[in-house]
C-alpha cells in the first residue's frame, strides 16, 4: 500500500473507546494544528461520530443505582459456531466485566477442514462437544490438525463452552439453566452421534463431560433466561438466515432484538481481528443503552422530578444504533455491516 | 437505597427460582406484584417490568398460567405507563418498553379471558385504556419506546383480525383471534374490533407508505408484519402491496456520495430487510399470487443496492471539492498504476451519470435506432426492461423526471445523438457486395459450386456483376441499401380465397376472445398487448370497438378501393352475381359472418349491424358519386341506387324478425332509428311483425317511434299502418289508435262508410 509522508502525521487509528459513550452532538474545535487539520476534517465522518477526544467521557462514572452495571446481553452467529463466532465469544467474555454471551452456528452440520477439501470433518450440532471433536480429530492425525489450527480452535472453544448449537434449534426464551438438553448429554455418553468424517462414522470418545451445565459456559451470567439484545453474525449469509429465521418464528416474544452482521472471512487471522472488532462494536453499544440508563437517572427521570435532563439523554439507545455502527465502520471499513431491528 | 438492593436480590433469587423451575410463576407473580408497581423505585420498576416482560414472553410458562397472571398484572401496567398522570413525572424509557412488550404479550390472553367470561367488563376496559395509553403516547416517545409500540400493534392486529380455525372441535388449541369471537359477546363487538384493527394496521403501513428513513422504526416494522402476512391471509395482500411499494432507497436519489455514514447503514439495513422480507414470504409460499412481483422486487433491490454501493466502499466519503484527491491511497494507486504503465487506464468505470462523459462513437457497420440513441455506455442501462416498472409508478417518475432534468446535459445529449447521426450520413455507403452477401450467405466461408448454380437466375447474375466491382478494401461501414425481395408467385384464385378465409376465421377469433375478455372481466380494460391487438392498435383501437369498425371497412370497402376506378362499375354490376353465390369475395365472406357474429347475440350486438349497415350505405353512397358525376339526384335506396345497403339492410332485417320476441321491441326500435335509410321493402318486413298476434304491439311501436320521430320515413310508415289497418284484424285495435292521431281521416271514412251500410242494411 502506498502511503503518504502527511498521513503518516495523522494520529493512529481511534483506541478502542472507552466504555463512556461518545457525544456526537457536538462536534469539538480542532486543536491540534501540527499540519494535519485539514485532514483531519476530512477524515471525520460528516456526523463527527468518533472523535478521540469526544471519547473522553463527559459522563460521570455510573451511578449504582443497581447492584451491578448495566449490561446488553449478546449472541454470536457464524456457520459452524467453531471459529469466528466462537472467538467472538471469547472475546466478549473475556474483557472486564464479561458480556452476558451465548453463542450459535445457522448452518446444517458442523464442518471443519479435513485432510482435503472434499473430504470435510463433519458433525451434528448439539449434540457433539467440543471436547469430543478435539479428541477424535487429535487421534486421527494430531500432526495436521495441530498445523491447520483445528486443534488449537478445539482447545479454545473447550474452554468457552460446551459444544456447537445450531440457531435454528435455539428456542429463545427458554431458560438456560440447569443442564443441557438431556437429550443432547445423552446421546453424547452414548457416543451415538451421526456426524461423519472422512466418509466414515465417527466414534466419539465418551470421556464428553457428564456435567454440561449451561453456567459452566463462559459468560453465562445474564444469559438465564435465553433471551439476548444484540446478535452478532459473521457472515451475510448467517444474517440472512437469522433474520429469515427470526421472520418465520413469527416474533411470539415481543422483545426486540437488534441483529449484525460483521463480515469477517473464514480463517484464523481474520477471526482474532473480527473477535476485536465485533468486542469494540459491543462496547460502543453497551456504553450507549448504559448511557441512556444513566442519563435518566442523573438526568432528572427519578430523582430531581424535573425535566431538565441533559441534552440527548432523550435519545435512546436504540435509535442511536446506526450512528454507532455508521461510527465503527469508519474504523473497520475492512469488515462490512449490516444491522436491522429484529423480534424474537 | 439499600433497602432497594435488598429488595433486588431477593427479587433476582425468585427469578432464578422462576428460570429453573417455570411452573412457580403462579406463585412468584402475586408476591412480587406489590414491591415493583408503579410508586416505588426506579430500579425496582425496572427490573419489575424486565421480569414481567420475561414472564409472559417465556414459551415455558404454559399459556393458561399466563392468562390467570394477566388479570393480576394489569393494574402495575397500567401504573408504569400511566405514570406521568398518576405521578406526574415522566416514566423511564426502559421500563416503558418492557412494559409495552408485555401489554404486547398479555394481550391475546386478556382477549381470550374476556371472550370466554362475559362479565369481565372492567377487565377489558382496563386492557383497553392500556392500549390506548401506549397509541396515544408512542409516536412522541423514543424511538426505542415506539418500535415496542409498533409491536403490540401488530399484535393487537393479529389478535382482532379473524385467523384460521383449525379445528372447530378442540377449541384449545386455536390460535387466539377474532374469529373465536361471536356475534353478540357482551362485551367485545367483533365489527368494531375489526374496524380498530384496519385502522391500526394502516397505521403500521403508513410508516412505509411515507418512505420513512428512520431504519429504526421501518426494519422494527417490517419484522412484525412478517407475522401478519404469514398467519392472516385476509390482510396479507394489503401488507404485500405496501412492502412492494415501499422504496427504501429514496434517500439515495441524491446519489451515494451524499450520504453520511449513518445515511448509508441506514439504506442497506432498510434495503436489505425488505428483501428479507419479501424473501421468507416467498419461501413461505413460493406459489403466492404476488410470487413474481416479490421476486422482481427482490432482485431490483438487489441490484440497486449494489449500483448504489459499487462505485465506493462503506464509509467512503463524499467527494470532497479541494485538491486532495491526490492524496486518497485507493486513487494514488490508481494513479500510479497508470504512471507505471504509461497508458491510461482503460477500465475507467463511468458510474457517475452526473459526469460529463462524451458520448462513445457508434460502432462500425450497420446501426440501429437503439445504438444510435444509446449514450450511457453502461450496459445494465441498456438491459433495462422499461415495462418492468409497473405503469403507475412511471407516471409518478416521470413529471419530475422531466422537471428535474438539466437543460444543459439535455442539450448536450441532443447534441450528441445529432452529430452521431450527421457522422452516419456522412459514412460510405456499405458496398452493395457486402450487403448482397448478407442476403445470399457468405459463400467465402464454405464455398460450394453447386450452390452458385443453384441460385436463383437475377440472384446469380446480381453476384456476378458485384463480384467484378471493384473490391472495396475492409470498409465495412456505411448504411446498408434496401433489399428488395422478389415477388413471390402471384396466388391463385383458389389460393386467395382460401387465405381470404384463414384470416378472417383470424380476425373474427380475436373478435371472440375480446367479448369472452369483456364478458370475463365487466368494466376492466382488456389486455392490450396481446400480440394480435397491436396490429390494430396503429389505426382504430384496440378494443372490440376498433375490431368491428376495421372489420366492417374492410367489408365495404376494400373491393371498392383494390379493385381500382375501372372496376368499379364491373363490380357493382357483379353485384347481381355475388347475390347468386357464384364467386366469392373476401368482402361478401366478412359481410356473412359479420352478420352470423350480429346474430349470434343480436341484443347485445345491434350496434354491430348498425354500424356496419352504415358503412355499407356510406359506400354505396360513395360509388354512386363515382359511377355518376353528373347525377344531380341524391341516390337513393328506392331507387336501387344502393344494392350494396339495400341488399343488406333486407337480409339483417329478415333474419333479425325471425327471432325477435315479445320482449325485443327496442332492439328493433333501435335498429329502425339508427339505420341510415327506410324504404317501403324494410316497412314491408315491419308490417309482417303484425302477422304473429303477439308481436302487433311490437310492429305497431316501432311504427309510431318511425312516425313520431323519424320523418323521412313518416310518410311511409303511416301508409303501412293504414295498410296493416285496412288488412289486419287483428292489428285493427293497434294501429287505429296511432290513426287516430296522425290519419284522422281514415277513420272517419272508415265509420262513415260503416254508417253508409248500416244505413243500407235499415
Amino acid at each position: 500500500m502506498s502511503s503518504d509522508p502527511r498521513r503518516r502525521a495523522q494520529p493512529p487509528p481511534p483506541p478502542p473507546p472507552p466504555p463512556a459513550a461518545a457525544t456526537p452532538e457536538t462536534i469539538p474545535p480542532i486543536t491540534t494544528l501540527d499540519g494535519t487539520t485539514d485532514e483531519r476534517e476530512i477524515q471525520s465522518p460528516p456526523n463527527g461520530s468518533t472523535h478521540p477526544q469526544q471519547q473522553q467521557p463527559p459522563i460521570v462514572e455510573p451511578t449504582p443505582t443497581e447492584s451491578t452495571p448495566y449490561t446488553l446481553k449478546f449472541c454470536t452467529v457464524c456457520a459452524s459456531n467453531n471459529n469466528r463466532s466462537m472467538e467472538a465469544h471469547l472475546r466478549l467474555t473475556t474483557t472486564t466485566p464479561p458480556y452476558p454471551t451465548i453463542s450459535f452456528g445457522t448452518g446444517s452440520l458442523v464442518r471443519l477442514p479435513g485432510p482435503s477439501i472434499s473430504q470435510p470433518n463433519v458433525y451434528n450440532f448439539n449434540t457433539t462437544s467440543y471436547s469430543s471433536m478435539y479428541d477424535e480429530l487429535a487421534g486421527k492425525d494430531q500432526r495436521l490438525y495441530r498445523a491447520n489450527g483445528i486443534l488449537p480452535m478445539l482447545e479454545r472453544n473447550k474452554g468457552v463452552k460446551w459444544g456447537p448449537e445450531r440457531w435454528q434449534d435455539w428456542r429463545v426464551g427458554v431458560p438456560r439453566v440447569g443442564r443441557r438438553s438431556p437429550a443432547a448429554v445423552l446421546q453424547e455418553q452414548e457416543g451415538q452421534g451421526q456426524g461423519q468424517g472422512q466418509g466414515g462414522p465417527v466414534q466419539y470418545h465418551t470421556t464428553a463431560k457428564t456435567e454440561a451445565e449451561f453456567k459452566d459456559d463462559a459468560g453465562y451470567a445474564g444469559t438465564e433466561a435465553g433471551t439476548v439484545d444484540i446478535v452478532i453474525t459473521c457472515e451475510e449469509r448467517c444474517w440472512d438466515a437469522v433474520v429469515d429465521d427470526l421472520l418465520t418464528r413469527g416474533s411470539p416474544l415481543n422483545r426486540p432484538v437488534h441483529v449484525f452482521n460483521v463480515d469477517i472471512k473464514d480463517n484464523h487471522e481474520e477471526a482474532l481481528v473480527g473477535g476485536k472488532a465485533i468486542l469494540e462494536l459491543a462496547d460502543e453499544l453497551n456504553a450507549a443503552a448504559r448511557r441512556e440508563r444513566d442519563v435518566w437517572v442523573s438526568g432528572g427521570g427519578e430523582e430531581s422530578g424535573f425535566d431538565g435532563g441533559v441534552q440527548g439523554a432523550r435519545e435512546g439507545f436504540d435509535e442511536r444504533v446506526p450512528e454507532i455502527l455508521a461510527g465503527w465502520q469508519e474504523r473497520w471499513p475492512g469488515l462490512p455491516a449490516l444491522w436491522t431491528l429484529a423480534w424474537f | 437505597m439499600a433497602y432497594s438492593s435488598t429488595i433486588l436480590k431477593s427479587l433476582n433469587e425468585a427469578r432464578n427460582i422462576c428460570l429453573a423451575t417455570p411452573t412457580t410463576y403462579p406463585q412468584v407473580i402475586p408476591g412480587v406484584l406489590p414491591v415493583i408497581g408503579h410508586q416505588q423505585h426506579l430500579s425496582l420498576r425496572r427490573w419489575g417490568s424486565d421480569f414481567l416482560a420475561e414472564t409472559f414472553a417465556s414459551p415455558v410458562v404454559s399459556g393458561e398460567d399466563k392468562q390467570k397472571m394477566s388479570l393480576l398484572v394489569l393494574d402495575t401496567l397500567k401504573g408504569y405507563l400511566d405514570r406521568k398522570t398518576a405521578m406526574g413525572e415522566e416514566e423511564d424509557p426502559a421500563v416503558i418498553k418492557s412494559a409495552v412488550q408485555c401489554a404486547a404479550s398479555i394481550y391475546p390472553y386478556v382477549f381470550c379471558q374476556t371472550l370466554s367470561n362475559s362479565n369481565t367488563t372492567e377487565l377489558w376496559s382496563k386492557m383497553a385504556s392500556i392500549k390506548s395509553i401506549i397509541l396515544r403516547t408512542m409516536d412522541d416517545s423514543a424511538p426505542g419506546v415506539r418500535i415496542c409500540g409498533v409491536k403490540f400493534i401488530s399484535r393487537v392486529v393479529l389478535v382482532q383480525t379473524p385467523g384460521l380455525i383449525a379445528d372447530p372441535r378442540r377449541p384449545e388449541q386455536n390460535e387466539i383471534s377474532l374469529a373465536l369471537l361471536g356475534r353478540d359477546h357482551a362485551v367485545l363487538q367483533p365489527s368494531q374490533l375489526e374496524a380498530e384493527a384496519s385502522g391500526l394496521l394502516d397505521r403500521l403501513l403508513g410508516v412505509l407508505q411515507d418512505n420513512s428513513s428512520e431504519a429504526l422504526v421501518v426494519t422494527a416494522t417490517l419484522n412484525s408484519l412478517s407475522s401478519l402476512v404469514h398467519r392472516r391471509a385476509s390482510i396479507g395482500n394489503k401488507i404485500l402491496t405496501t412492502v412492494l411499494n415501499f422504496n427504501p432507497l429514496t434517500p439515495a436519489k441524491a446519489g451515494s456520495a451524499a450520504m453520511g455514514g449513518k445515511e448509508r447503514v441506514a439504506l442497506r439495513s432498510m434495503t436489505r430487510t425488505t428483501m428479507s422480507f419479501l424473501l421468507n414470504v416467498l419461501k413461505r409460499n413460493p406459489n403466492h399470487a404476488l410470487a413474481v412481483r416479490l421476486q422482481q422486487r427482490t432482485e431490483q433491490l438487489r441490484h440497486s443496492l449494489v449500483e448504489i454501493f459499487s462505485d465506493s466502499g462503506p464509509g467512503k466519503r463524499a467527494a470532497p471539492d479541494g485538491p486532495i484527491d491526490g492524496l486518497d491511497n485507493n486513487k494514488r494507486m490508481r494513479l500510479d498504476n497508470q504512471m507505471a504503465n504509461g497508458t491510461a487506464s482503460q477500465q475507467q468505470h463511468p458510474q457517475h451519470p452526473q459526469q460529463n462523459m462524451a458520448p462513445p462513437p457508434l460502432p462500425p457497420g450497420e446501426v440501429s435506432y437503439r445504438q444510435l440513441f444509446t449514450l450511457d455506455p453502461d450496459p445494465s442501462a441498456a438491459g433495462f426492461h422499461v415495462e418492468a416498472i409497473p405503469l403507475h409508478t412511471v407516471n409518478q417518475l416521470v413529471l419530475p423526471l422531466l422537471g428535474s432534468i438539466d437543460p444543459a446535459r439535455l442539450h448536450a445529449a441532443v447534441t450528441a445523438v445529432q452529430r452521431r447521426f450527421l457522422d452516419y450520413k456522412q459514412r460510405p455507403p456499405h458496398t452493395a457486395l457486402e450487403s448482397a452477401r448478407a442476403v445470399a450467405g457468405d459463400e467465402d466461408e464454405d464455398y460450394d459450386p453447386m450452390a452458385e448454380v443453384s441460385m436463383a437466375g437475377d440472384r446469380a447474375q446480381v453476384m456476378n456483376r458485384l463480384d467484378q466491382a471493384p473490391p472495396q478494401g475492409q470498409i465495412q461501414e456505411g448504411p446498408i441499401q434496401p433489399i428488395v425481395l422478389e415477388p413471390g408467385p402471384p396466388l391463385s384464385e383458389q389460393e386467395k380465397e382460401q387465405y381470404g378465409k384463414i384470416a378472417m376465421t383470424r380476425v373474427f377469433s380475436t373478435l371472440a376472445d375480446l367479448d369472452r375478455e369483456a364478458k370475463a372481466k365487466p368494466g376492466k380494460k382488456l389486455d392490450e398487448s396481446k400480440g394480435f391487438n397491436r396490429l390494430a392498435a396503429a389505426g382504430v383501437g384496440q378494443d372490440r370497438e376498433g375490431w368491428i369498425m376495421l372489420l366492417t371497412r374492410l367489408a365495404t370497402r376494400t373491393t371498392f378501393s383494390l379493385d381500382g376506378d375501372q372496376d368499379i362499375k364491373q363490380e357493382n354490376q357483379d353485384r347481381s352475381l355475388v347475390k347468386n353465390g357464384k364467386a366469392y369475395t373476401i368482402a361478401d365472406g366478412i359481410r356473412q359472418t359479420l352478420l352470423t357474429y350480429v346474430m349470434d347475440d343480436f341484443r347485445r350486438r345491434i350496434d354491430v349491424a348498425i354500424t356496419w349497415l352504415n358503412e355499407e350505405w356510406f359506400c354505396d353512397r360513395l360509388a354512386y358519386q363515382h359511377q355518376n358525376p353528373s347525377a344531380k339526384t341524391k341516390p337513393s335506396m328506392s331507387a336501387g341506387d344502393l344494392p350494396h345497403y339495400t341488399q343488406y339492410v333486407l337480409l339483417t332485417l329478415d333474419t333479425l324478425i325471425t327471432y325477435l320476441d315479445t320482449k325485443d321491441g327496442k332492439t328493433l326500435i333501435r335498429f329502425l332509428s339508427e339505420i341510415p335509410e327506410i324504404d317501403g321493402r324494410v316497412l314491408d318486413r315491419v308490417g309482417k311483425l303484425a302477422d304473429d298476434p303477439e308481436r302487433i304491439q311490437m310492429c305497431s311501436q316501432a311504427l309510431l317511434y318511425l312516425i313520431m320521430l323519424r320523418k323521412p320515413a313518416r310518410e311511409l310508415a303511416i301508409e303501412k299502418a293504414v295498410e296493416l289497418w285496412k288488412g289486419n284484424i287483428d292489428a285493427k285495435g293497434a294501429m287505429g289508435k296511432i290513426l287516430t292521431r296522425w290519419r284522422p281521416d281514415v277513420l272517419k271514412e272508415e265509420e262513415e262508410e260503416k254508417g253508409r251500410e248500416v244505413k243500407a242494411e235499415a
